[in-house]
């Protein structure tokens, strides 16, 4: 595609360190809030950052620098965040006792603040906080890709694994509900 | 039934903050905007909302980079590691297989004599070299050209 994802891709097929560290730095902030979002919590996503960069070194030589970086790592860190998912969720499930993580996955309602009202910066943004939590992960994740991100509905489409016709519909809804919920604290103020 | 051109514009804002439109799209949008506050209204409650989207910002934990660059030179390491033994083991066993053969080519020279001088047969003689000396020494060579392969599989 242009010379810095070749250089990336080469990298990566010689397991360069000192890339890799350039990489995270550089990637980093904006892994863990896909991450974030993607999840809409904040619990797993150190662990899942630091396992994205191991398998990035493991499989570094799959990425072929004719796209984007971004997608490649996005992909992989969706990947590891699913069966994070999985696992937590068939732990939930199978576990008769009461171990030490036990009572934090059955609990269906957290009383802490969500991440994004954490991280809300401006009032708009504290509007739109609670809206975003109960947003289905599918919608957060197609409109942080697209409009935090910028990347495109072909990028986006690889990176979930669909259609680009079901991103861009993903995206039409997420926004509608956003859209909604800004117009309804806009009248109410 | 006409369709309301109210929706259809709005549809193609949606597409367009998509990054779904063609030029003509755009240019319809161009065209229609500017004369209609409705449609303008939605465009701009559009654009806050991708606004607010863009308004949260996420503490990093301080000590995750350098756990992660800690961890990914621990992994490289090791990665390395295991290339650079592979590699040994390549080299072992090719190595004992060159002395496989010009072994046996020497064992088979100096067996015919130690033969010779002690009247044995020669089916004695090729059992005797295949059960002490050929068997063994491919065992070895197998073993180590397949230990990397196995070493692999299980990664």
């Amino acid at each position: 595609m242009n010379d810095d994802t070749q250089r990336i891709a080469r990298g990566l097929g010689e397991k360069d360190v000192a890339l890799l560290h350039a990489l995270v730095e550089q990637y980093q902030y904006r892994l863990i809030r896909y991450l974030i979002f993607l999840l809409g919590s904040r619990n797993p996503v150190d662990d899942l950052v630091q396992e994205t960069w191991l398998r990035v070194l493991e499989r570094g030589r799959t990425y072929d620098g004719q796209s984007r970086f971004e997608p490649w790592l996005f992909a992989i860190a969706r990947n590891l965040a699913i069966d994070h998912t999985r696992k937590r969720r068939s732990v939930s499930l199978d576990s008769t006792d009461c171990g030490p993580h036990a009572p934090e996955l059955l609990s269906p309602v957290s009383t802490d603040p969500s991440p994004f009202e954490q991280a809300a910066r401006t009032e708009d943004a504290r509007h739109l906080a609670q809206t975003l939590q109960t947003l289905e992960p599918i919608y957060r994740e197609a409109l942080i890709l697209r409009f935090q991100e910028d990347l495109s509905l072909q990028e986006i489409a690889t990176i979930v694994g669909a259609p680009v016709s079901t991103v861009s519909t993903r995206i039409y809804r997420g926004l509608a509900v956003l859209r909604g919920q800004m117009g309804a604290e806009h009248h109410a103020s | 039934m006409q369709a309301d051109p109210h929706q259809f514009i709005r549809q193609l804002i949606d597409h367009s903050l998509a990054g779904a439109t063609s030029s003509e799209e755009q240019q319809t949008l161009r065209e229609h905007l500017p004369t209609c506050a409705h449609c303008s209204e939605y465009l701009e409650a559009s654009n806050r909302t991708i606004s607010a989207l863009r308004g949260f910002s996420f503490e990093v934990d301080p000590g995750l980079d350098s756990r992660v660059l800690a961890s990914l030179t621990h992994r490289a390491q090791q990665v390395e590691d295991r290339h650079l033994q592979r590699s040994r083991m390549w080299q072992g066993g090719i190595v004992a297989l060159l002395l496989t053969v010009f072994g046996s080519f020497a064992a088979t020279q100096l067996g015919a004599r130690v033969a010779a001088a002690w009247h044995l047969s020669a089916v004695q003689l090729h059992l005797g070299l295949a059960a002490f000396w050929i068997a063994p020494s491919l065992w070895i060579c197998l073993l180590l050209l397949l230990l990397p392969v196995s070493e692999s599989l299980d990664e």
